[in-house]
């Protein structure tokens, strides 16, 4: 019998398909449940600090709470950058701006959104939860959104002219060139970037839920503020109890979401040869057993017919000077003079606030970036002593590398923040101070991305240069010296400029802690912003603020880049 | 005179678990290099000529047999050998003259010693004023020049070169091989120990003093041809084309054994033999291209600058579809393939199919299919073809029986599921 030309292709036998739909109902009723409750949540009257229950029971709903508010984020930054890397891409004029101006919001501290984000929130919504929701949502996203921006926008960049071409002569309307032509081929590198984010997403889990602006107190129910409340409380249980939550949510968030989606989008790789029997997985082969996966699979294409021949502002076939149609011609002004107002008056507001900071405080504040500066430069040079050897080995040895893989994922993805009661507990036990031990906190997070790029280096240096090598019997220092270092360089100058970003992120949670009852401060930028925010002097906290952004764009325009430029023309192989 | 090297019964396998037997890469390989030994390592696609030439750089230690180095077995590295690489492997990093001395400076010899090498190895290829160029502003042919001196440099014992000439064009391979030979001919000149890698019949007998055909799956030594020609040899001299005559008409018949009558099947129908490596679009090409006039399958190759080895494999595969025949190594088209020749696409799939289900592999997977309702994972297919035929590379195997059976409408495959399913009634 030829199964294929049935409408409806009956597969698996009968049980089978009945446990797979058993399951899709399950799961979809569960996420039906998260979605009211979580609703119900936000739409609850506004109490600023909700009251955390430390018992475990309550964990569950917890994490419920913060997964709700990390796949808003997601939702929201994968929204954000689709649109801002299109109109970047396709408007050349607009693009001189956006671009430079993605260069500095990511330099900008993630918490030093916080604050304005916060207050403006609540003040829209001052009778609901909304606010408060919002405002955590959204600083969420600016901890994921910059690096999928850049990666939506590359691969708007990479994609060949003669599939675009091809575009033009199906006639694709531009939905349909987003549908079929940019969002496929853009799905690998955006799905991977998701995966990547929503770890950095949570890495402020406790503050971003939990905080103090001035003379007022923050809190939502959530992993986070239970963690925080665990910290502040010294409450030893509650604080492995809720590691350990956050570790099940990320593996589950990993296995059951990240995993499936990372290898169904393999399927878009552009690749003129076949490479293998394609890879599957559990999830993928028991959705492809439910009768009700299959209905719903079909909506896309029920939808793409409706709205294939909607008129839409037609956008240009390649990068051009908008506007092109009388639609866009008219709302162009409009947009261009809305965003250069709305970043007008930020800067003016800003400028206003800055006016107020004394030169004694320029001075205080630059300083502390010095000391700062400092703690990153050794949380780097620490990082690398024992990631390079690891990684190289690692890289070189795909033996060890597939069973590590997914324990280093995982180790990358949780919020160091979390762990840094319990690692500075053993700092202070040895004798250290926050001084000092500022700098491990720094590199909890942030080593693994000097880890995970050096590996991938040592992965890629081509069979017949590592033969070259040993038949040479090149050894020891002169070994690592001419081969190993220059090999893995342009991929160790990435992990550096990411980990170095992740350390001066980091550096405003790391320097300043409290306890219980007791608080460590650590003297540096960092701490400066905490104690800005905490005590509600926002003329100093923008100051520090852009001070820190102003070092981190300076330090990567003067130094990083040019290490960068240097790095890819003499130590790619090939060419 | 004793031997620089010495394999002894060395065979190499590779992969294999719990579910599929190990590949046999290489099978029970015996081999000396003499001194003075001048030797080519000529062999089809993927017979394991340039996993040899690591076997005997010690760069891969083999499962079975020992190396000897002088007599003695070598662990690791075999000392005093020296290797040319395909792809050239220079340091991006590091400029020409970096290039040459950095294995010199793992020797730890003096500077002026490391200079005057660096200046004798230079001069030889002809590159003095480049010592301060990075290997991105040369050509093809330069790199490999600098890789050559490189290897020279060490005054190795044995000089190893795998494909030397492949990454580069016809004219530049041309000028490098003549140089090469040149080497070898030069009195003052210490090195006089030489293995290289080619698939190209011409190469192996321009340069070598020895041709050592290899045969494929698994790999084994199948002959050791003397080429006493004295150099400089001309290619078109008649002792040379002689040689190069016979060495092709050798490859051809062990790919291409004589069958009793010219339309016979090569092998009884139903026989469990693995499919050649070519893809239905070779075949196709092949019959478009063939007549009743018997062609030359070495002309063949040339006129559509195929390799010798995979045109073969597609003489072979085509043969086994009953479209041609072989008769005196000359590629003949059947009464089949001439009606194949002018069907429209629906006969011409017909036509193939029906050859298709003659063949053993074809008729177990229509079994297997048949057992299984329908469908079969590719996976136990896999598995299957590796049961079958162990000194294969399933899964490329795999790849040719699918391609073959969906051209012809008997099976398809699911990528989304990765099955079989069988189509043909």
């Amino acid at each position: 019998m030829n199964f294929a030309s049935l409408p409806f292709r009956l597969s698996g036998s009968g049980s089978r398909r009945w446990l797979a739909d058993l399951l899709v109902v399950a799961a979809l009723g569960a996420i039906l449940y998260g979605i009211l409750a979580v609703a119900a949540e936000w739409r609850a009257p506004f109490r600023a600090e909700t009251q955390i229950d430390l018992s475990i029971w309550k964990l569950p709903e917890y994490t419920l709470y913060s997964l709700a508010r990390g796949w808003a984020a997601m939702l929201l930054s994968i929204v954000f950058s689709i649109l801002y890397a299109t109109w970047a891409y396709y408007d050349r004029r607009a693009q001189s701006v956006l671009l430079p101006m993605l260069d500095i919001l990511q330099s900008i501290p993630v918490l030093g959104f916080m604050p304005g984000l916060v207050l403006a929130l609540v003040a829209i919504f001052p009778n609901s939860n909304l606010g408060l929701e919002l405002a955590c949502v959204l600083m969420i996203f600016t901890a994921q959104v910059w690096n999928m921006v850049f990666s939506y926008y590359d691969s708007l960049r990479a994609i060949p002219a003669d599939l675009r071409q091809m575009g033009v002569l199906a006639g694709f309307s531009p939905l349909q060139r987003f549908s079929k032509l940019e969002l496929p081929f853009a799905s690998q590198s955006l799905i991977y970037n998701c995966m990547v984010s929503m770890a950095g997403g949570w890495f402020f889990l406790t503050i971003n839920e939990a905080f103090t602006l001035g003379n007022r107190n923050f809190q939502l129910p959530g992993l986070g503020s239970y963690m925080s409340v665990a910290i502040a409380e010294n409450n030893i249980t509650a604080q492995i109890a809720g590691v350990v939550a956050m570790g099940v949510m990320i593996i589950a968030v990993d296995r059951l979401i990240w995993w499936p989606l990372v290898i169904w989008s393999r399927k878009f790789k552009l690749e003129d040869t076949a490479s293998g029997p394609a890879e599957t997985t559990l999830i993928a082969r028991w959705l492809a057993h439910s009768g009700i996966v299959e209905f719903m699979a079909r909506a896309p294409r029920a939808i793409g017919r409706a709205t294939a021949n909607w008129k839409l502002p037609s956008l240009p076939i390649e990068p051009a000077h908008l506007p092109s149609s009388a639609w866009t011609r008219a709302l162009y002004p409009i947009t261009m003079l809305l965003v250069l107002g709305l970043g007008g008056l930020g800067c003016f507001k800003l400028g206003e606030l800055l006016l107020e900071v004394g030169w004694r405080d320029w001075l205080e504040i630059v300083t502390k970036a010095l000391l700062t500066f400092g703690r990153v430069l050794v949380a780097l040079i620490l990082s690398s002593l024992w990631t390079i050897p690891v990684g190289v080995w690692i890289g070189l040895n795909p033996k060890i590398a597939r069973p590590l893989q997914p324990v280093i994922q995982f180790a990358a993805s949780f919020p160091a923040p979390m762990l840094y009661p319990i690692v500075f507990g053993a700092i202070l036990a040895l004798g250290g101070n926050l001084e000092w031990g500022a700098i491990i906190l720094m590199m909890l997070g942030a080593q693994w991305y000097i880890l995970f790029n050096v590996a991938a280096g040592a992965q890629s240096i081509p069979g017949d240069f590592n033969a070259c090598a040993d038949v040479f019997q090149l050894r020891g220092w002169r070994k690592w010296r001419h081969f190993i270092l220059p090999s893995i360089f342009p991929f160790l100058v990435t992990g550096w400029i990411t980990s170095a970003g992740g350390a001066w992120n980091a550096s405003i949670v790391s320097e300043y802690l409290s306890q219980g009852d007791r608080t460590f401060i650590a003297d540096g930028l960092g701490a400066y912003i905490s104690e800005a925010t905490n005590a509600g002097h926002f003329p100093q906290l923008a100051a520090a603020v852009v001070v820190m952004a102003v070092f981190v764009v300076t330090i990567n325009r003067s130094f990083w880049k040019q290490l960068q430029q240097n790095a890819d023309k003499f130590c790619r192989f090939g060419g | 005179m004793q031997p620089i090297i010495e394999l002894e019964n060395v065979s190499l396998h590779y992969g294999g678990d719990k579910q599929t037997q190990p590949a046999t890469i290489l099978e029970d390989i015996q081999l000396t290099v003499q001194p003075n030994d001048i030797i080519a390592l000529l062999g089809p696609s993927g017979c394991g000529k340039s996993t040899l030439i690591r076997l005997v750089a010690g760069l891969i230690a083999p499962t079975q047999g020992t190396v000897k180095f002088h007599g003695k077995p070598v662990e690791g590295i075999c000392p005093g050998v020296s290797m040319v690489f395909q792809n050239f492997a220079l340091f991006p990093w590091l400029t020409v003259a970096g290039n040459i001395t950095l294995p010199l400076q793992q020797l730890d010899l003096p500077d002026a010693e490391i200079e005057s090498r660096l200046k004798k190895n230079l001069a030889m290829v002809g590159l003095e004023n480049y010592r301060h160029v990075y290997p991105r502003e040369l050509s093809g042919g330069m790199k490999q020049r600098v890789g050559i001196a490189r290897a020279l440099a060490v005054n190795p014992e044995v000089l190893c070169m795998d494909e030397p000439f492949s990454a580069l064009d016809v004219l530049t391979a041309e000028s490098l091989r003549d140089e090469l030979a040149r080497l070898c001919a030069d009195p003052d000149n210490p090195l006089r120990t030489m293995i290289s890698v080619t698939h190209n019949i011409e190469e192996a007998v321009f340069l070598a003093k020895r041709v050592i055909v290899l045969a494929a799956h698994p790999g084994r030594v199948a002959l050791d041809i003397p080429n006493p020609l004295p150099y400089p040899r001309r290619p078109d001299s008649p002792e040379f084309l002689e040689i190069v005559e016979k060495i092709h008409a050798i490859l051809t018949h062990h790919e291409l054994p004589e069958t009793e009558s010219p339309h016979a099947e090569p092998s009884a129908p139903g026989a469990l033999v693995p499919l050649p490596q070519a893809t239905v679009g070779e075949i196709l090409g092949l019959v478009s291209l063939s007549s009743e006039e018997p062609q030359d399958v070495f002309e063949l190759a040339a006129d559509l600058n195929e390799e010798f080895s995979s045109m073969l494999n597609v003489v072979k595969a085509t043969e086994m579809l009953g479209l041609v025949t072989t008769p005196a190594d000359m590629v003949v088209l059947t009464a089949t393939g001439q009606r194949f020749q002018n069907a429209p696409v629906v006969e011409r799939k017909r036509l193939l199919a029906e050859a298709m289900r003659r063949l053993g592999i074809f008729q177990k997977l229509e079994t297997m299919l048949a057992a299984c309702g329908g469908r079969l994972p590719l996976p136990d297919f896999l598995s299957a073809l590796a049961l079958w035929f162990p000194t294969e590379k399933y899964e490329a195997l795999g790849r040719i029986v699918i391609g073959w059976g969906r051209y012809a409408d008997l099976l398809t495959y699911h990528s989304d599921d990765d099955e079989i399913e069988w189509l043909a009634k």
